[in-house]
């Protein structure tokens, strides 16, 4: 079978070719799904916001430009946009309490005891992400955790690329205070 | 370098030097963090960050099966929409010509009739007014917005004081 870029898998998309819908799904699901479980912290969120976003890319296929931006950089924006409107709803945009239940895992191929450190590490950075607002967590996650340049970082949150280093700035900022201020009080205690 | 120059380009650039955009800061900072406590801790805290977010990418999450399932079914089912008819009641006519409201049409269309029935029976035309002779205004008494001339003439025939003070203010 002759791969298809996912360019051309959207064209097809656009005239209403399923099989190519689930090919672009597929391709994209486990990391539209990560971006989305971290940056809501909770995972039945995290579920709402995939299936909102990928109806969207079924019913308006048409309104991705090819050529403009990248196709994971159009799904993140969808999703970015979805979890902006579901953030709306639930009128909490400083800091979301759903975000205690985020519960990242280590990788199942590390040693039992580098695997539990591993774990406890990744605990932190679940709790660090929930330390900032949601905007500087998606600028964080997009940049760090899924790859993106500053550019596509900017392009997704609809901002200049001065404001997204901005957002990424102040984002540093106030997890490092938050990781001194931790390893203080664990230092008097 | 002091700290707070250490600290923003810490927070702008993250913790790789070689992405700080300056050379001269990138070799300044790398001094800087040999001789300030304060800057090591800022920068591993950096550090640590940006090491979680790269370990955690490397982690291979899944998205669960029940939600992919979902998904795949999204073109079923909104072409399953697409297609639905529009499904009418059991007593509704497929056309309103077949309905219940001819009664009505009828009924208002009755009056309308006899109305022009009784206008063509009557011999009415409309009002047929002689040539020059209108009744809506008289046009001598127009005042031209770009006749200065007459415009002054029909101020001053009413407002003869109100003319000659205009004089003394042109002068």
């Amino acid at each position: 079978m002759t791969y298809l870029s996912d360019d051309q898998l959207m064209l097809k998309v656009v005239s209403q070719c399923a099989g190519s819908f689930t090919e672009l799904v597929s391709r994209h699901v486990d990391a539209l799904h990560a971006y989305a479980y971290r940056l809501s912290g909770n995972p039945s969120t995290a579920d709402d916001l995939m299936q909102e976003t990928w109806v969207k890319v079924w019913t308006h296929a048409g309104s991705y430009k090819v050529g403009r931006v990248k196709l994971s950089t159009w799904l993140h924006t969808v999703l970015h946009n979805k979890f902006i409107d579901h953030v709306r709803k639930q009128n909490k945009f400083s800091r979301s309490e759903d975000y205690a239940d985020l519960a990242l895992q280590a990788p199942a191929n590390f040693e039992p005891e580098q695997q539990s450190q591993q774990q406890d590490a990744i605990d932190e950075f679940a709790q660090l992400l929930a330390q900032v607002p949601e905007n500087q967590r998606a600028a964080l996650l997009l940049v760090h955790r899924q790859g993106f340049s500053i550019g596509e970082t900017a392009e997704i949150l609809n901002l200049s690329s001065t404001a997204t280093q901005s957002l990424l700035a102040r984002g540093r900022k106030a997890i490092r205070s938050a990781d001194i201020n931790t390893r203080r009080e664990r230092h008097e205690h | 370098m002091n700290i707070d120059q250490f600290l923003t380009n810490l927070d702008t650039f993250g913790a790789d030097l070689d992405h700080w955009s300056d050379p001269l800061e990138r070799k300044g900072a790398r001094a800087f963090l040999l001789q300030s406590l304060e800057a090591r801790q800022a920068f591993e805290a950096v550090q640590k960050l940006e090491a979680l977010f790269i370990s955690d990418s490397q982690n291979s999450h899944k998205a669960p099966k029940n939600l992919l399932d979902a998904i795949f079914k999204i073109p079923q089912a909104h072409a399953d929409n697409d297609t639905v008819p529009v499904y009418l009641a059991a007593n509704q006519p497929t056309s309103w010509m077949a309905g219940e409201r001819w009664p009505t049409a009828i009924a208002a269309a009755i009056p309308l009739v006899v109305s022009f029935a009784a206008g063509v029976g009557f011999g009415l035309q409309p009002l047929d007014l002689d040539e020059g002779s209108t009744e809506y205004a008289d046009i001598n008494s127009w005042v031209y917005a770009d006749s200065l001339t007459e415009s002054t003439i029909e101020f001053s025939a009413f407002f003869p004081a109100a003319e000659e003070g205009l004089d003394n203010d042109a002068t």
